[in-house]
């Protein structure tokens, strides 16, 4: 391509980078407030009282289904966990159970391979939704709280997008994870001095401060950054590399039986006997796993001879853990299998999804994950600044291309942050029973992401990041205050209970409005001081970059 | 920046003439690094997956997995060597006969029926044929 490695690398860096810099920062920055998806519902409903223990929940889901939900063939249970505040049911009022794996399968986030190219073939919208589910808060009953999609949203956005088909959306996702992938590959190619350029920090000196911003956010969380990419891509695997599967096998469920085992179908027997307590079962399941949590209960056929349960476990007790799978008689509790590890291949793959999504982490390791994911999102910003950065001095500064970038990085660095805060602003916004609630609550996602891309389309290019830095500034200080009058649990209210998910949540919106407001100002400082000495401009427009600026 | 890693620092870059064909040298480029990049990782990890489960008698879906596990690393090397290539049209034709020369081996009779009995999570398997 070019005449050396290391300029063609840079070549594509650039360009694998840019073209794709602006999804993948959606990506991220939603993929790491992902890490906090619990902690976020529950602030999105302050109202719900604190979770049942898994025993309680699983007698109250039972209790609950057995009701409402009697005629079934498939019943699914998703306890709350540790950090969950709800237990979640579904189930098929109708007698056709092939969506409600899927439905399952979103529930638990648990991107089972069996399931997941099931799934993928599969559209998802509330709207499309044929199955039923209901919420059950700690006491049993059908929790009251204003409906939301919570952090949910998030999670789901990350890989799934937004009024999209999911498979496209999925698809679209691989593609730009792939090329972040390659990203970061070319990256520490051309980056030959990684550690040395550490210590020859510059600062405000135009797109050298710019780069070097970018190499250090790179640089510090550059484990993380090629952990949590390859780790995407593996957990979509499945779809992205179907084509193995295919090659090689003449059906995907050849190659998954061969992988995990093929269960028989469950029929009904037709005659009716009463289904075990799953209390019991829970407790049993447990023992046999050593204690292992448990995530997610199937309960087959309920109420019939043939009933079966199935209990699925949780990923949350370490990094190797989850994904095995018992079997229980729903008529007599006798266990049908044994937990068999599964392959080691398998092993790994569980392994490596369990790393991306961090189910396992404690709190403080939770933290150092949202941090890095947070670098990870400024290593994407300040990389795509810096590609205008670099070019704004240059001739052909006022290309269309150009232009294009500078709005779109606008309306994606900028955007981003206050379409989150739209999305919390209209959860305490709109009154409680408004119709459709969850959806606007997205629409206001979507309206902040629209308003920040026409300010940065409209807005003079020198004051646009000034001003957007500004307006998020107030919109993230004001909301800890607006919630301090909407809801009884402000910020007030829970340092004094230390109750660390509401206080958190609210002083990460203080610090995020304050570190805009901070960078807001240094802009306005720069500009100043630059217009009071014209030479300043000229001295940052040094055109022979560090890493080689022949990147057009 | 002594350094210079590429193979063949002297030779004239692929396209440097015309403008048009220099487009049409990096729209290949861009195809052949992603499409057949693709294309060949997956002949390789089949080749492989079928290699290994002959050779070490595990079953085919297991080796297959291992490979699809390093697929995603396996792609990305290819793309930057088929990027940092001096000489497209020799790259093209490895790249391109190495993922067909192992589609082909693939259809090998000892390969291609990579058939036997697979006990896991208690079922039995008899015999499952893999073409």
């Amino acid at each position: 391509m070019k005449a050396r490695f290391r300029d063609s690398m840079n070549w594509l860096h650039t360009w694998a980078g840019l073209v794709v810099g602006w999804v993948l920062f959606a990506v991220f920055l939603t993929g790491t407030l992902a890490y906090f998806q619990h902690e976020i519902s529950r602030w999105m409903q302050p109202e719900l009282p604190a979770a049942a223990s898994p025993e309680q929940a699983v007698a109250q889901a039972q209790q609950y289904l057995q009701q409402h939900a009697a005629g079934s063939d498939r019943w699914t249970i998703v306890l709350p966990g540790d950090r969950g505040f709800t237990t979640d049911l579904f189930w098929r009022p109708a007698p056709m159970a092939e969506a409600a794996t899927s439905a399952a399968n979103s529930a638990t986030n648990a991107v089972s391979n069996k399931e997941s190219t099931k799934e993928s073939t599969k559209e998802k919208r509330p709207a499309n939704r044929r199955f039923e589910r209901a919420s059950l808060a700690g006491d049993g009953t059908a929790a009251t709280a204003r409906e939301t999609r919570g952090g949910q949203f998030f999670y789901r956005f990350h890989f799934d997008l937004y009024h999209l088909p999911v498979v496209w959306a999925r698809w679209i996702v691989g593609v730009c994870s792939m090329l972040m992938l390659l990203a970061l590959c070319t990256g520490i190619v051309i980056h030959k001095k990684i550690f040395k350029d550490f210590f020859t920090l510059q600062w405000r000196k135009g797109h050298k401060s710019w780069l070097d911003g970018h190499t250090l956010t790179s640089v510090l969380a550059l484990p993380f950054h090629l952990m949590i990419t390859y780790t995407g891509l593996i957990t979509l695997m499945f779809m992205y590399m179907a084509l193995a599967v295919s090659a090689n096998f003449p059906s995907s469920q050849q190659f998954f039986a061969q992988l995990q085992g093929d269960t028989p179908p469950i029929v009904a027997s037709g005659q009716p006997a009463a289904l075990v307590p799953l209390e019991q079962i829970l407790r049993q399941a447990q023992t046999e796993l050593q204690g292992a949590d448990i995530s997610l209960i199937t309960v087959h056929q309920p109420g019939d001879a043939a009933a079966v349960i199935e209990l699925r476990e949780a990923s949350t007790n370490s990094l190797g853990s989850g994904g095995r799978e018992l079997r229980y008689s729903g008529s007599s509790g006798l266990l049908l299998n044994a937990a068999i590890a599964a392959p080691y291949p398998e092993q790994i793959r569980h392994l490596l999804i369990n790393l991306h999504s961090g189910r396992f982490a404690d709190p403080l390791l939770r933290w150092l994950y949202f941090l890095s994911g947070l670098a990870g999102t400024a290593m994407i910003g300040s990389g795509l600044i810096l590609w205008s950065a670099r070019r704004a001095s240059q001739p052909g500064a006022a290309h269309f291309g150009h232009k294009l970038v500078h709005c779109l990085n606008g309306g994606t660095v900028l955007g981003l942050p206050l379409a989150v805060a739209c999305f919390f602003w209209a959860n305490r916004l709109l009154p409680l029973q408004w119709p459709d609630r969850p959806e606007w609550e997205i629409h206001g996602f979507f309206a902040g992401w629209l308003l920040m891309l026409l300010f940065s389309l409209l807005r003079n290019p020198k004051l646009l990041w000034r001003d957007g830095l500004q307006l998020l500034a107030a919109v993230y200080l004001l909301l800890p205050l607006w919630n301090f009058f909407s809801s009884n649990r402000h910020l007030g209210y829970s340092l004094w209970h230390t109750d660390w998910v509401f206080a958190g949540i609210d002083l990460v919106f203080l610090v995020t409005g304050l570190c805009c407001l901070q960078t807001a100002r240094v802009l306005q400082r720069r500009r100043e001081t630059r217009s009071q000495s014209a030479i300043g401009g000229a001295a940052t427009a040094d055109l022979t970059g560090t890493a080689g600026a022949s990147t057009r | 920046m002594k350094l210079d890693l590429s193979p063949i620092a002297s030779a004239p870059p692929a396209a440097a003439k015309q403008p048009l064909s220099q487009v049409a040298s990096l729209v290949w480029r861009i195809l052949l690094a992603t499409v057949g990049g693709y294309f060949c990782t997956v002949a390789v990890i089949s080749l492989t997956a079928r290699l290994l489960a002959v050779l070490f008698d595990v079953p085919l879906a297991n080796s297959l997995l291992s490979g699809m596990l390093l697929s995603f690393l396996l792609y990305s090397i290819i793309i930057m060597a088929v990027f940092a290539s001096q000489r497209l049209v020799r790259t093209s034709l490895w790249l391109l006969g190495a993922g067909v020369v192992a589609t082909l081996l693939c259809q090998l009779p000892v390969l291609a029926d990579v058939s036997e009995t697979v006990v896991i999570a208690g079922v039995v398997f008899e015999g499952v044929k893999v073409s």
